[in-house]
Parts: structure tokens; C-alpha cells; sequence
């Protein structure tokens, strides 16, 4: 007998740029009547639709920054997203990755529920256009210690001064 | 917002759209599937239009001009789904969020002195205005 098994995926994303502007999108939810909708079952903010793509979040035994890329459609609300976060460099990305389920019509936002979530920070390190896409590219906010991890800590001691970007090594 | 010129085809078909999902299928035949989006997309509707006249024929050229081509979308007035119920007629014209647009130019041809049969193809997607 085949066994079938269905999950409704959504990410919501806060961005915040250079300049302090706090953006909430989703990519799930089209059209539900309202212009933006919350975290279905929780008290979250408010997330309006934006058909965005997210790529690329790899980790290694090693712990190198993984990478991620969100795509955007090239438009001008996406424009002011880059030119606002200095090309997307001091931007701060925190990325939810919902699974939901719904007893209803898949058409109706109060039918679903959420069954897990899963979060993860990022800041930006730039962004690329062309004709048709904006990527915005991000890594981890932390990268690994490495092999001493979990005997020391960070100090200016052991990593000097504190970086401008997500790159932090042992001296 | 544009919409197709209002002239009854002879001939239509449709197709229902499909939602984003995308399924995993293991060794044993077992699938997972999963899906992204809570609207369905690629409504499809081909028109035929036997035997019209010059004047209907140069409606729809300039309809397709106006749009430029596949660029913009439009709406369907009526008389395209002339003959279906009012329920049924709720359903093709306009699925939730569903705006047309040209799958491909329409093709002319000529039958006879002033009439032509003019075949439409529309695709029926998610307009995204922004955010």
C-alpha cells in the first residue's frame, strides 16, 4: 500500500536594513483577504506575501558561515530592500521555516495549524541583479570555533577586535 | 483593468489549474509530498472563433496589441462563456486571483471575403501586484 503524507511548507522572513526598516514577508499565503497575515496558531507579527525563493543554507562539520539566498522578483519594492540595507551588506535576516497543516480548504488561512518551526539568523554580505531576479545573499550570524569549541570563549583575547561582517577566526 | 473583447467563440475548452506541491517518492513507492502556496495557478482556456469579421478579427489583434502581447493581463468578459450556467460561468471566468494573459499570438485565417477563423489561446496565473 502506498503511504501518503502531505505537509504544507511556508517561510516567513523579517528583514531588517541598514537604516532600522523592519520588513515581514511570506511566501505562502496569497490573496487571503487580509494584506498581511500572522504565523498561523501564534501572536507573531504580521507577514505580508512576496513570491520569494529561499536557496543554498548548507553546514559543515568544519562550521564554516553557511550561505543562504533568498530571490526576489526584480521590482521596486526589492530595490529599496538592497539600496536600503547599503546593498544588502548590514541587513539582519531572521528565516522561519513553518510546516502547517489544515483541515479545511487549502484556500483558507483559519483552517491551518502550525506543526513545527524552525528558525534561523543570517546577516548580509550583498546582493546580485539581473533582468528578472534580485538575490539577496546572506551567512550565518556565527560562524564555528573550531577545534578548542567548547573550552574557550570569545574574547578580544582570541579574536581581536570584533568584526564589521560575520567572520570571526581564532588568533 | 483591460478585457478581452466581447465576442461569443464557437469553440472553447478549459483546464483547471494546478497548486504548487512537489512529491518525493521513496524505494518501497511510498510518497511525501509537499506543498507551497494556498492558490492554484495555470488556469488554461483555448478559444476558437469560426467565421468572424473583419471587424471582430481586428478587435482581438488590437486587444493583443494593446496587451503587448503576453505582458499584461486582462480579464474575460461574458459572452466568452456564453451558454454555461451562472455557477460553472463563476468558476472559469475568474478562479480566486486569476487574471489572463496570451499563451502564444492569436492565429488568423482567412476562409472567405471578409471572414476569418481566429483561434485564442489564455493562460490564467497569480497576479502579484507587490508587496
Amino acid at each position: 500500500m502506498i503511504m501518503e503524507t502531505s505537509v504544507h511548507i511556508a517561510h516567513f522572513l523579517f528583514i531588517q536594513t541598514a537604516n532600522g526598516q523592519s520588513h515581514y514577508y511570506q511566501n505562502y499565503f496569497f490573496n487571503t483577504g487580509a494584506s498581511a497575515v500572522a504565523i498561523p496558531g501564534s501572536a507573531s507579527p504580521s507577514y505580508r506575501h512576496a513570491p520569494f525563493r529561499v536557496e543554498g543554507a548548507l553546514s559543515s562539520l568544519n562550521g564554516e558561515n553557511s550561505l543562504l539566498r533568498v530571490l526576489f522578483p526584480h521590482s521596486a519594492f526589492t530595490i529599496a530592500l538592497v539600496e536600503n540595507g547599503e546593498g544588502n551588506r548590514l541587513s539582519k535576516l531572521s528565516l522561519k521555516t513553518v510546516w502547517m497543516a489544515t483541515t479545511g480548504s487549502i484556500l483558507d488561512y483559519s483552517g491551518y495549524t502550525k506543526t513545527a518551526e524552525y528558525e534561523e539568523f543570517y546577516v548580509g554580505v550583498g546582493a546580485s541583479f539581473d533582468d528578472t531576479t534580485v538575490e539577496l545573499r546572506f551567512r550565518s550570524a556565527m560562524d564555528s570555533v573550531g577545534a578548542s569549541f567548547p573550552r574557550q570563549t570569545f574574547s578580544s583575547k582570541n579574536v581581536g577586535f570584533l568584526p564589521l561582517n560575520a567572520e570571526i577566526s581564532l588568533r | 483593468m483591460a478585457v478581452f473583447p466581447s465576442i461569443r467563440p464557437t469553440g472553447r475548452s478549459y483546464s483547471p489549474g494546478q497548486f504548487p506541491t512537489k512529491t518525493y517518492r521513496g524505494l518501497s513507492g511510498a510518497t511525501v509530498k509537499r506543498v507551497f502556496g494556498n492558490r492554484s495557478f495555470g488556469h488554461g482556456i483555448d478559444l476558437q472563433f469560426e467565421n468572424i469579421s473583419d471587424v471582430n478579427t481586428k478587435a482581438i489583434l488590437d486587444h493583443y496589441y494593446g496587451q503587448f502581447g503576453n505582458y499584461a493581463r486582462f480579464t474575460l468578459p461574458d459572452a466568452v462563456f456564453s451558454g454555461t450556467s451562472s455557477e460553472l460561468k463563476g468558476v472559469l471566468q475568474a478562479p480566486t486571483s486569476i487574471l489572463w494573459e496570451y499563451a502564444e499570438p492569436p492565429q488568423v485565417e482567412s476562409v472567405f471575403n471578409g471572414r476569418s477563423t481566429v483561434t485564442v489561446r489564455l493562460i490564467g496565473e497569480l497576479d502579484y501586484s507587490g508587496a
